[in-house]
């Protein structure tokens, strides 16, 4: 066992750390969630700017407009731009963090190089349309439909919660090419959100923000070529999307975590200071956080090191979501509680790496619903790991 | 980067799962809570005890040039590990530091009677130079303490008194399998050696007890599951019912967090330890932890890291498997209340949980 870096690894975060501290200082605020086309252009520029500079997609291949590096540059790549407040990977999520890693592992090669560039330097935002309102939990229930007409696929049929969906390029799109198969029955699309018969309704979360939406499909003609993976294979092609999606996807999140909870003993030291001195209860309760965000830490090396073996995260990728969301919660509940009256008023923006703990506190409510519930995690690591009966 | 055990160190673990099971079997672990005189111990404890031995243990880390096997402390933690998933009781681990106390080249010079330390006797270390209770005081020859009067980290001492002169008188332990007895007067401790000797040796027992509770963590799970697929109501095993499920998973879930905290603190206890003679190679690791930014937090917060979350991991895991078990679960004979009972009765060893969150509050911030 080992957690070292390696000599090319060191020699990445240094040249990386001295790229940063030179582009940095001139990269302005976020407009923030709330003013969406704007956010948009501030989030693809810096993607650009990492692009242009050889920091887009650390560990996507060379061909691809990738670095061609490994996940631990790519870990260290994540440590290093959230540690010293880079922007937020923000709209790039999906093209980034799950639709592009699942376009490499199953994507052909003419997706492969028509698609993977353009979330690199980011020309393209994806969206995720997986969700339905009847098909949530029971994803797989899906009933979105897709029927073959010469060569395109007709679609017809809603998602919701689709992030995003307001400004993106491209959605990667489940839906039913067969109506008597249940899984076998799926297939994963790629699909242009100009194309005529698409309605996106933005829908409004309880941070205030608009980041998902509604997406009707009416007769909406997707070319055949669009297709990932086989025709009714998608649910094995959604299953690599998900790996990403809990294994990796959060791992900025987590880095941000750490800033947050620094913040927060800060502001613990703060109050106790004008009242005296700190609780030692509250010490504690923040040690134990911190105890617990070391372990999670640990957890991703151990994530991130297997999967420099095998290429796809494993379903240990459910454990660490369920236990990252619980923590984080639990880290952002102590902050109300230290922040008292100052709770009652927000300063930050919907971001996931934000230090307003207020605002943290309510996009919380989140980690236990989003990529799969909570609930759901626990079947799949109780059913996928522990082999417990369905 | 690479946190997974090679084959060889699972090979060592299989080693010890096979010493366990012929030693440390669920009927000679129920052997032993229901008596654990020194009669039956000799016949019950001793020759696992001696099986251990023979496998190195308690030389896993001492250099082959002394005798010892020449591992390191990510082997240590495997077999402690392995040693919890089997809850094999006694002073195993406090007699495993005396041996570092003795054999180790780090420590070499530390003390100066290492006459008082050799294989074929046993050491149980206390809490405090206050402590009466006195964890298995049949089985054990001497008793240790690692710590100074003020428990102060920078001014720790090792005391030690032979358990042949001590007035004690036997309790009925919280743990079947940790026998306990009080000293009737205040102990008359010797001062073996000062300083740096008794930190490392806290460190250590910190990784390695935490070792010890992923294990029994990950013995409970697996209890756990075994039973709720076996175990049917309503016409269908209970492992299929969410509420039953899910007990399960949030054991898992602990036992997987505490174990990568365990296996990166037990890698940097390595580092420190072996890599701090001065060689080329480890001048290099020095110099890399300093370019890590904050993947290179130091030991003393990675190991009390892993003692708080194993300590939690095994204590939640030893009650879910006792939930899991239900009313079967309440009773002597099954196995899920030994794990729990290890777990609480060794809690506090190398810090409690309040003592390790509140260190890492302070270093949080200074």
């Amino acid at each position: 066992m080992d957690i070292n870096y390696s000599e090319t690894e060191i020699e990445f975060r240094d040249k990386l750390i001295s790229w940063l501290d030179e582009v940095l200082p001139e990269i302005t605020e976020s407009p923030g969630n709330l003013n969406r086309v704007a956010l948009r252009e501030y989030d693809t520029a810096w993607q650009k700017k990492l692009f242009e500079a050889g920091y887009a997609g650390v560990n996507w291949p060379k061909e691809y407009g990738g670095q061609g590096l490994s996940p631990t540059e790519q870990l260290i790549f994540l440590e290093e731009t959230t540690r010293r407040g880079a922007p937020y990977v923000g709209m790039n999520f999906v093209g980034l963090l799950h639709a592009g890693p699942t376009i490499i592992a199953c994507g052909s090669d003419e997706q492969k190089a028509k698609y993977l560039p353009p979330i690199l330097s980011g020309y393209n935002i994806w969206c995720q349309g997986f969700s339905e309102p009847n098909a949530g939990s029971d994803l797989a229930s899906l009933s979105t439909k897709a029927h073959r007409d010469g060569d395109v696929y007709v679609v017809n049929g809603q998602k919701i919660w689709t992030s995003y969906g307001d400004t993106a390029d491209y959605c990667e799109l489940l839906v039913r090419t067969n109506p008597d198969e249940k899984h076998a029955g799926i297939s994963w699309l790629i699909c242009p959100m100009n194309l005529s018969g698409i309605d996106i309704r933005p829908i409004k979360s309880l941070t205030g923000s608009t980041e998902f939406c509604e997406v009707f499909f009416e007769d909406v003609k997707i070319p055949v070529e669009n297709l990932v993976g086989e025709e009714n294979a998608g649910w094995k092609v959604a299953m690599v999307t998900f790996s990403f999606e809990r294994g990796t996807a959060f791992i900025s999140e987590q880095i941000g975590a750490f800033y947050q909870l620094e913040e927060l003993a800060r502001l613990a030291n703060e109050l106790a200071a004008e009242s005296g001195t700190l609780d030692a209860g509250i010490k504690r309760e923040i040690g134990e956080l911190r105890a617990a965000f070391l372990a999670l830490w640990a957890l991703t090396k151990r994530n991130v090191s297997q999967a420099e073996k095998t290429g796809v995260p494993g379903p240990g990728g459910s454990v660490f979501k369920l236990y990252f969301g619980q923590v984080k919660k639990s880290m952002c509940d102590l902050a109300l509680r230290i922040l008292g009256e100052q709770a009652l008023y927000r300063e930050g923006k919907d971001e996931a790496t934000s230090l307003d703990l207020v605002t943290q506190r309510i996009y919380t409510l989140s980690l236990s619903i989003a990529a799969g519930t909570s609930q759901i995690q626990r079947n799949i690591i109780g059913e996928r790991i522990l082999g417990l009966p369905k | 980067m690479n946190l997974d055990p090679t084959d060889e160190q699972l090979a060592l673990v299989d080693s010890v799962r096979a010493v366990c099971a012929d030693y440390f079997s669920s009927e000679k672990l129920h052997q032993l809570a229901n008596d654990f005189s020194p009669e039956i111990a000799k016949e019950i404890y001793e020759p696992g005890w001696n099986a251990l031995l023979e496998l190195g243990l308690f030389s896993l880390v001492t250099a082959e040039d002394k005798g010892g096997v020449g591992l390191g402390f990510c082997e240590a933690a495997l077999v402690f590990e392995e040693l919890g998933r089997n809850i094999v009781p006694g002073p195993v681990l406090s007699t495993f530091l005396c041996g570092l106390l003795s054999k180790d080249d780090i420590l070499n010079g530390a003390i100066d009677d290492i006459a008082l330390f050799d294989d074929s006797r046993k050491y149980e270390i206390v809490a405090s130079i206050d402590s009466t209770a006195i964890s298995n005081p049949d089985l054990v020859d001497a008793v240790l303490v690692l710590d100074s009067p003020s428990s102060s980290l920078d001014n720790a001492s090792i005391y030690y008194c032979e358990t042949s002169g001590l007035k004690l008188t036997s309790q009925l332990p919280l743990d079947p399998l940790t026998p306990v007895a009080l000293a009737e007067e205040k102990i008359n401790w010797k001062k073996l050696a000062d300083g740096e000797a008794a930190l490392y040796l806290k460190k250590v027992g910190c990784v390695l007890t935490a070792a010890y509770q992923t294990g029994l963590a990950e013995g409970a799970l697996n209890l756990a599951v075994d039973y709720a697929k076996q175990r049917e109501q309503f016409n269908t095993p209970i492992g299929s019912f969410q509420a039953v499920k899910h007990i399960c998973a949030d054991m898992l879930t602990l036992v997987e967090v505490a174990r990568a905290a365990v296996y990166v603190s037990a890698v940097g206890l390595d580092e420190e330890c072996f890599d701090s003679v001065g060689s080329e190679a480890s001048k290099t690791t020095a110099d890399n932890k300093s370019n890590t930014s904050f993947s290179a937090i130091n030991l003393d917060d990675d190991l009390s890291a892993a003692k708080v979350m194993a300590g939690k991991a095994a204590e939640f895991c030893g009650e879910g498997c006792v939930q899991v078990h239900g009313g079967m679960g309440y009773t002597w004979e099954a196995d899920p209340h030994l794990y729990l009972k290890r777990a609480w009765s060794i809690s506090h060893r190398y810090g409690s949980a309040g003592y390790h969150s509140t260190s890492l509050a302070e270093t949080l911030a200074n």
